[in-house]
């Protein structure tokens, strides 16, 4: 083991794989890793002020729905994805991941508002 | 109004200067309260507002800014020492309610800090690297011989099934037997994970720092052993404590892991 784990190494290791490795932090984590620890792990410290944040799933789907179009993202001034890997792999989407997406969008959408858990408020454009 | 918002807390004597940015571009600092300290930034009232945050609660583009700078800062303390992170956000109105409230519980601050001290966190996944395999169908010379014929694809694919499944549950065994602690989080789906190939693993593991390149090691030698078997397992880190810092989650249990099912 030389150590050497980065990512956009070509080469493909003995056993004719790619190489285990995403990469070593910060560039080689996915959007979703980020979301899943820092919105869902970690302490929380008693007396702080309490905000509830969008669940996780819902977050992260309507991210990679907002930046499939590129040019809309850049439009926004939005470009720190561009080091992810697995999203920037992703955009632009095809059409039809795009819709599927946007489904489950609204099927979860809908499904906390059942709950009560979404916080009163209108619906974001990407969902419609 | 003031509004701080803490990242993450170390010990009170691990404090150096920092040279991170915060969220919103503020210099980042530590609040010492007692043997602790909070890593903290304070953030743009108006930008920042409590108002702000839950307004921008549902923003994708909004969120995942300030939750990739969250993870920046603490990333960047814990390259040289230990760090709790917060969960996001941690917002406070003033310095001396956060000073309190790290006074009130030092101990268990303490302890928790004890538990990832001189440890990393390094996430694992296993992902398949072909669709799940169509057999070749030729026409069927009977209707018992179509039956039969579907019965034993289905069994061939339940047994492919099986044998990943396996194949998992050892990979998390070895890791979990050469880290401190391990967490099996739940797999994400194609749309959380941007991928076409299912998720079998989403684990993450706590590692001692002087254990980096020998856990390393071991990855790559699993990955290969599983590479055959049409499994791809992938590293990143070293990340922050998180899923070590006795948030709500509880060490990991093998039975979490997926079957691969589609």
């Amino acid at each position: 083991m030389n150590g050497n784990h980065g990512e956009g190494s070509d080469a493909l290791t003995r056993s004719g794989r790619p190489p285990a490795y995403v990469g070593v932090r910060p560039q080689g984590q996915s959007l979703a890793d980020v979301l899943e620890r820092v919105l869902d792990k970690g302490i929380v410290i008693v007396g702080d002020i309490q905000v509830r944040l969008l669940d996780i799933e819902l977050l992260t789907i309507k991210l990679r729905l907002m930046i499939s179009s590129v040019e809309r993202a850049q439009e926004m001034g939005i470009n720190w994805w561009e080091s992810d890997p697995f999203v920037s792999s992703l955009a632009p989407e095809d059409e039809e991941q795009h819709t599927e997406l946007q489904k489950r969008v609204e099927a979860l959408e809908e499904r906390l508002s059942e709950v009560g858990e979404l916080p009163a408020s209108k619906q974001s454009e990407s969902a419609r | 109004m003031t509004v701080i918002h803490a990242y993450g807390i170390v010990d009170a004597e691990a404090v150096e200067e920092i040279r991170v940015t915060g969220i919103g571009d503020t210099p980042v600092f530590y609040v010492v309260a007692g043997p602790v300290a909070a890593v903290v930034s304070q953030l743009d009232p108006e930008r920042f507002s409590q108002e702000e945050w839950r307004r921008h609660a549902e923003d994708p583009a909004w969120l995942g800014q300030v939750a990739s700078r969250h993870d920046a800062v603490l990333q960047a303390v814990a390259e040289t020492t230990d760090v709790l992170p917060l969960r996001l956000p941690a917002l406070y109105e003033d310095f001396a309610d956060l000073e309190g409230a790290l006074r009130a519980d030092n101990d268990a601050y303490l302890a928790a800090l004890d538990a990832v001290r001189d440890h990393l966190e390094w996430s694992v996944k296993i992902f398949t690297t072909t669709p799940a395999a169509r057999l070749p169908e030729p026409l069927p010379a009977s209707g018992r011989d179509y039956l039969a014929r579907k019965s034993q694809a289905a069994g061939a694919k339940e047994e492919a099934a099986r044998l990943r499944h396996g194949l998992v549950l050892d990979v998390h065994e070895a890791l979990a037997l050469s880290s401190t602690h391990a967490s099996v989080n739940p797999v994400q789906d194609r749309a959380l994970s941007g991928r076409d190939q299912p998720m079998l693993l989403n684990a993450a593991y706590l590692v001692p720092r002087a254990a980096r390149d020998v856990f390393l090691s071991l990855c790559e030698e699993l990955a290969d052993r599983v590479y055959g078997d049409g499994l791809l397992l992938e590293v990143s880190g070293p990340w922050p404590a998180y899923n070590f810092a006795g948030g709500e989650r509880g060490p990991g249990l093998p039975s979490d892991v997926a079957s691969g099912a589609p």
